[in-house]
């Protein structure tokens, strides 16, 4: 069963036509990656699903559910987390407040905010500190931790990786795949081509707001042709 | 000393209620971007209610709490109606200027054009004696309203779940709905309890002043000046520049009444000089 279904998708913001007929499956429990060098519109395709920028035209189904034209917070109730490029935790509410805004239909198995911080034990420790003054890795995990805390069943990611020392980088690599032995499914847009598709079932390659390649994650990496001509590797 | 010390009074009493109308003014403009000149006819409006109320019942809570609820919800249906609609200030102001003059002329057909004052709860009436002094016991009730009031929104704004979430939405709107918090809903909230504020001014207020005619426009003028120096969308701004532009309001028609609002002003233009978002305003 596929959790996620985007069917044509048109998307624009102002004049500007950015996705030009994307489609694309997240089928339930796995991971996909979305690829492709800078500008050609993989976070406005993760704007459209979260409904920040909504789609003229085409369909977004989640879990058989139409949600191309709701509002946002609907969105993300039904159960979208998503953790934004370049991190956007709230400045001025301390981790604290931070949890305490995001909890939302926690079960016993669900994301509480003592599971999340077994995950994140760093972020206890900044427990009353502001998220401004966080460092960037600190910000990043809470930027996840909050989108964990609504308890999602799809989870998008979108350039987790972009400003992160190596080493964190490897580190946030096996928190994603404790997130996904949970049985959630991610969505994980990525320039690190090894970091995503050692993560990713499944990959779309894009270029110029339209898919212009798909395949098993493992195929990608050997395709020499594909990685030179989209990805620039 | 005498002189000093109820002329104080007087400003500080005045500036509390400067600050439950510039409270909202300012959320409604720095938070939600909404320029609202019908906030005096909620102030106004308010105390007309008020007065009908204490009228009908004898009772100052009853008043108090009928004013500030009716208008809270006339603001929450304007907001949630029409003004969230605009996002053009030109828009905006248009359309509350037309309701300042809609609600003026509606209250001097239902209440009348003589000014007309609240009877003050008979506890507070008279004087009260503290050590050698005597002071109008109504004032200082005033005050400790105005007191009262700025500690329950700081609360709110700090240590409350709902704080933080219009917190979250002033800090980043798109990432706030996406955390699950309805931003449209909450700001509807936060503007109604700003109308209802600006009422709990004017019945408190019209207990101490008269209510006439024009005065939604007289306060709205010192409520705009308040939210200026204060710093849009800053409370602890409001709370302050509220009591400054009360005392010198007070001080400036006691010392220097040919000078009228230029005791306001003046200032107001050396604060803007020096610092141009206002005393606690965001750059
Ligand atoms: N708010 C906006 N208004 C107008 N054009 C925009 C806006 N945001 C992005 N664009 C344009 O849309 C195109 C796609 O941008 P998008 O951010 O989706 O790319 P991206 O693949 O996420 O790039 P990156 O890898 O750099 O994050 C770009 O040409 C960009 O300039
Ligand atoms: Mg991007």
């Amino acid at each position: 069963m596929s959790v996620l279904q985007v069917q044509d998708l048109h998307t624009y913001y102002g004049n500007s036509y950015v996705l030009q007929g994307v489609s694309l499956e997240v089928e339930q429990g796995t991971v996909i990656a979305i690829l492709g060098r800078n500008g050609v519109g993989k976070t406005t395709l993760i704007r459209s699903i979260s409904g920040h920028t909504p789609c003229r035209q085409g369909h977004i189904f989640f879990q058989g559910k139409e949600i191309s034209h709701m509002p946002s917070y609907f969105i993300a109730r039904q159960g979208i987390g998503l953790v934004p490029q370049g991190r956007r935790v709230f400045p001025s509410l301390t981790v604290k407040e931070t949890f305490q805004i995001s909890a939302r239909g926690a079960t016993e198995h669900g994301w509480t905010e003592e599971k999340v911080l077994k995950v994140f034990p760093r972020l206890g420790e900044r427990w009353n500190q502001r998220a401004g003054k966080l460092s960037g890795g600190e910000q990043q995990m809470l930027a996840i931790a909050r989108a964990l805390l609504g308890n999602p069943r799809l989870l998008l990611l979108d350039e987790p990786t972009e400003g992160l020392a190596p080493l964190l980088a490897r580190d946030l690599g096996s928190i994603i795949q404790q997130i996904k032995a949970e049985g959630l499914s991610i969505v994980l847009v990525e320039q690190n081509l090894t970091f995503a598709l050692a993560l990713a079932d499944y990959a779309y390659v894009m270029s110029k707001g339209r898919i212009v390649h798909q395949a098993p994650a493992a195929n990608i990496l050997l395709d020499a042709e594909v990685k030179a001509r989209y990805l620039g590797v | 000393m005498n002189f000093w010390i109820l002329q104080s009074l007087n400003g500080l009493s005045y500036g509390m209620l400067l600050f439950l109308l510039a409270a909202g003014l300012s959320l409604s403009f720095g938070l939600m971007n909404i320029v609202n000149l019908a906030h005096g006819s909620y102030f106004l409006v308010g105390a007309y209610v008020g007065l009908t109320v204490m009228e009908r019942t004898g009772n100052f809570m009853a008043a108090v709490v009928v004013g500030a609820i009716s208008v809270g919800i006339l603001g929450l249906l304007m907001q949630r109606l029409l003004l969230r609609r605009l996002t053009d200030h030109l828009a905006q102001v248009l359309l509350t200027i037309g309701f300042l003059f809609i609600l003026g002329d509606l209250s001097l057909v239902i209440w009348g054009g003589v000014p007309q004052i609240i009877p003050k709860p008979p506890l507070f009436e008279g004087p009260i004696r503290i050590m050698e002094s005597v002071f109008p016991s109504y004032r200082l009730l005033v005050i400790g309203v105005g007191i009262v009031v700025a500690i329950f929104l700081w609360w709110l704004q700090d240590r409350t779940a709902m704080g933080a979430n219009v917190r979250a939405a002033v800090d980043d709107e798109e990432m706030a709905g996406s955390t699950g918090i309805n931003v449209a809903l909450l700001m509807t909230v936060v503007f109604g309890l700003g109308a209802a504020m600006a009422a709990l001014g004017g019945v408190v207020g019209g207990a101490f002043l008269t209510i006439f005619p024009g005065q939604d426009m007289d306060v709205l003028l010192l409520a705009l000046v308040v939210v200026i120096i204060g710093g849009l969308g800053s409370l602890k701004g409001a709370f302050v520049a509220a009591l400054l532009v009360g005392l010198l309001d007070n001080f400036g028609k006691a010392l220097f009444p040919e000078l009228a609002l230029f005791t306001i002003f003046a200032p107001m233009a050396i604060i803007l000089a020096i610092r141009p978002t206002g005393l606690f305003g965001r750059a």
